[in-house]
């Protein structure tokens, strides 16, 4: 049956569309702006101003990024960390959360207090610094993998959710001749996709964006990942203003380019992901 | 639970929480007794040197330098510009060198070093700011250099002793600044303000020497529409959020940032009585609407924006902004092709003074050695060799390229005529990313960007103290961000007598043991 919406009700959804419009238009613009600017000849985007549309259109910024093979290293530097970051981390956490999950298990508590510990505490950067250079990791891209494979945020999403699965399953499971191993791989693991797919999202988010971890460790131009390539494009522009060493080069439509050749491959898989970050949230903020 | 399921989820339990410990917190630190610092720097990512023949002694020598930039071009191994400093290395008589150059743009450049000094990890050689050479020093992590100068023969004549002075700390040389080539396009100090000479002629005015002709040439801007269409949205001054104003507060005699010297000995600038005069010119400028009103906001590519854009008259800017090949003026030639730029000289204020800021030493471009680094004196010769313009020397790879392929000579080597971009040259290699010493060579300019560069080469100010004293490194705001905060409030209309305020919270903020520490130390380098 069709209800009649009364006139408060259509002013509300009115107010409620407009509203939500501006904001979106506010976090698209950004975007359009700087796919404007990279679309824009070179003296049009140091004009600036608000783009509705790229102003002489060419793709020579473009031509220009794709010339260049670093980006192509640093976006298999950055996809190489980001899938291996989230496979090995998924499977780590996993274990660690299962495990903490399981009230009778010997050295629970510690173990739990441990984790929770390093939520609050950590070496900071100069002895996790030291620890990897003696781990020989120092311009390794292991040492970024590593570092970000386990964090006590997502053990503890992972094991709210796992408490919360009901004991008779596993009691069932058993009975039936399982042994452990296979609870856990074959009955705990499928029924978990949930927060899997929230804690494999938020590792790769993590290390795809990760800055601070690339500029420390790694060295060589080789290992620079594509947050760290951007920034020396900025960087390398402002640099070319100020020495006079930026002749005949386009500034603005150069950094656009590199930025939204960056951004598009997130771009393009998160709206289809984005429903597993609300689910996460859920999951760990009603369970406890 | 039956023990072999608690004993299989223990066994998972740890291996989990091993990685998990690893990786989220590294706890303990425990410092392992000083593995040697290339050990950081595994020889993977060095260039491969076996082609190369060894040197008579056999040895081959590895260093790892640092840059402050960003050259996103240079590539990863070197590229064919290795090989071509190989060669001339070879036969300049160096022994086998091989060289990693890490270089990283922008202030986190610092936190990197910061980090690599705390651990044990310093390259041999790499940029420093005053304030990191200053706290390397007091850690012993970087070594005195006067001794080594005459191991520059190719540079040092050509080093100021001014500069040598500025990055001397506690009676050592820490630090090998720029050299210069001779002539005014070659020397430190670039910026200063420009003018549109179209819009001159427009308005029927000459480029002002005073601040008060400045005042009225942009009263002219503001109010006689130069870009002729029809609005009345120009003004006059453009600059951007960092700006500290040097003309003018230079036409009243003082540098606000700047220690300047007193008969009470030195003093910060901005609490010296003339800074409140300039304030007050400012201010007014700024009610009249001849400054950018957003000109506390701006950053350097919006100041570009409205300067392309005709918006702005008075462009505070480097020597380089005459050439039409930058990017900020050929946007502006684009728009406007009758655009044309000449370089205001230094203003002069009402009892005749001026003098705008020098540049900070050896062109913000100086480098330190590690007392890590084991073979200093080899590393000497490659660093002489880099800026030794002799035959196989390498100044010119290290900074246009190949004669012949990137650049010829005029006749009389006063013009480098360049045929590749630098972004061209950095992608071989060479250039910047590989300069391991500089000699200011600015032989490559056009010409009209060649007469900013002789006006801007006179006419400034000298700042007595460059160096940073402990008070400065614990009340980091005192000495500019305090400052740039009243500017702001002031210009844009508090009461001038804000000012006194300023002097009290500067004082008030370490102020007082900043001057002291800066007066001894000034006294000590006499």
């Amino acid at each position: 049956m069709k209800v009649k919406k009364g006139w408060g009700d259509r002013s509300f959804d009115a107010i409620n569309i407009l509203l939500l419009a501006i904001v979106s238009l506010v976090m698209l613009y950004p975007f359009w702006h700087e796919l404007c600017l990279s679309l824009s000849s070179s003296t049009e985007a140091t004009r600036g101003g608000i783009f509705l549309l790229p102003r002489q259109f060419t793709t020579g910024a473009y031509r220009q990024v794709m010339k260049s093979s670093f980006i192509w290293t640093s976006y298999y530097n950055s996809i190489y960390c980001a899938v291996l970051t989230t496979v090995i981390g998924m499977f780590f956490t996993a274990m660690l959360a299962y495990g903490l999950s399981k009230k009778g298990v010997a050295g629970n508590r510690f173990l739990s207090f441990a984790v929770v510990f390093c939520m609050i505490f950590n070496g900071g950067l100069i002895p996790t610094y030291l620890t990897v250079k003696d781990l020989n990791l120092i311009d390794n891209l292991w040492a970024l993998i590593l570092m970000a494979i386990v964090t006590p945020y997502n053990t503890i999403i992972m094991k709210n959710f796992f408490s919360a699965m009901p004991a008779e399953l596993e009691e069932a499971a058993f009975i039936d001749g399982a042994g452990p191993l296979r609870i856990f791989f074959q009955i705990i693991l499928p029924l978990s996709k949930a927060v899997l797919a929230t804690v494999g999202l938020w590792l790769a988010v993590a290390s795809w964006n990760n800055f601070m971890g690339p500029l420390i460790y790694m060295n060589s131009r080789e290992n620079f990942t594509l947050p760290l390539y951007i920034r020396q494009v900025i960087d390398g522009q402002l640099l070319a203003r100020t020495t006079g060493e930026g002749a005949q080069s386009a500034v603005e439509s150069v950094v656009g380019a590199t930025i939204i050749v960056s951004i598009a491959p997130i771009l393009c898989v998160y709206p289809f992901l984005q429903k597993y970050f609300v689910k996460g949230v859920m999951i760990g903020s009603v369970k406890g | 639970m039956n023990k072999p399921t608690q004993r299989a989820i223990a066994a998972m339990l740890c291996a989990g929480l091993a990685v998990g410990l690893a990786s989220c917190s590294s706890g303990g630190g425990g410092a392992s007794s000083a593995a040697p610092a290339s050990s950081a720097a595994p020889a993977s990512s060095a260039p491969a040197s076996s082609e190369a023949a060894p040197a008579e002694d056999g040895k081959s020598y590895h260093f790892t330098i640092y840059r402050s930039g960003a050259w996103p071009a240079y590539p990863a191994d070197g590229g064919v510009g290795y090989q071509i400093m190989k060669d001339a290395m070879k036969a300049y008589g160096l022994p086998d060198i091989d060289w990693e150059v890490v270089a990283i743009g922008g202030t986190e450049y610092y936190d990197k070093l910061n980090v690599l000094a705390a651990s044990d990890s310093m390259p041999d050689c790499m940029n420093v700011n005053m304030v990191t050479l200053t706290s390397f020093a007091d850690q012993g992590l970087i070594i005195p250099l006067e001794d080594k100068l005459d191991q520059l023969p190719a540079i040092k004549d050509r080093m100021r002793q001014s500069e040598l002075d500025a990055v001397t700390y506690d009676g050592h040389l820490y630090a090998f600044p720029v050299g210069y080539l001779e002539g005014a396009i070659n020397g430190p100090n670039t910026d200063g303000l420009i003018i549109r000479q179209d819009w001159l002629d427009k308005v029927g005015m000459a480029v002002p020497t005073t601040i008060d002709e400045l005042h009225d040439v942009m009263t002219a801007f503001k109010e006689q529409d130069p870009d002729g269409n029809g609005q009345n949205d120009t003004f006059g001054y453009l600059g951007t959020k960092t700006t500290v104003f040097d003309n003018i507060f230079g036409a009243y005699g003082i540098q606000p940032t700047f220690w300047m010297e007193t008969p009470d000995g030195l003093r910060m600038g901005s609490t010296l009585p003339a800074a409140k005069e300039a304030l007050a010119t400012l201010q007014q400028w700024y009610q009249e609407g001849l400054i950018d009103p957003d000109i506390f906001t701006n950053d350097s590519s919006l100041k570009d924006q409205k300067f392309a854009n005709s918006k702005g008259g008075v462009y505070e800017g480097s020597g380089f902004t005459g050439s039409p090949v930058q990017p900020g003026t050929a946007a502006l030639l684009a728009v406007t092709p009758d655009a044309k730029l000449a370089p205001i000289p230094t203003l002069k204020g009402p009892r005749g003074e001026s003098g705008r800021q020098e540049s900070s030493p050896g062109y913000g471009n100086i480098r330190a050695i590690s007392s890590s680094c084991e073979d200093v004196d080899v590393l000497m010769q490659l660093l002489n060799w880099s800026v030794d313009d002799g035959e196989n020397g390498g100044f010119y790879l290290c900074s246009v390229g190949v004669e012949g392929e990137d650049f010829t000579l005029s006749e009389d080597q006063s013009k480098v005529i360049q045929t590749s971009t630098y972004d061209e040259i950095y992608a071989k290699g060479l250039g910047n990313p590989v300069r391991f010493l500089q000699i200011v060579d600015r032989r490559w300019l056009v010409d009209e960007a060649v007469h900013c560069f002789e006006t801007f080469a006179d006419g400034y100010r000298e700042n007595k103290y460059w160096g940073t004293t402990p008070s400065m490194l614990d009340y980091p705001d005192t000495c500019s961000q305090l400052f740039t905060q009243y500017l702001a409030k002031i210009v844009m209309g508090q009461s001038v007598d804000t000012w006194d305020d300023y002097v009290k919270e500067f004082y008030a903020m370490g102020g007082d043991k900043i001057e002291q520490e800066v007066n001894e130390a000034y006294k000590a380098l006499q």
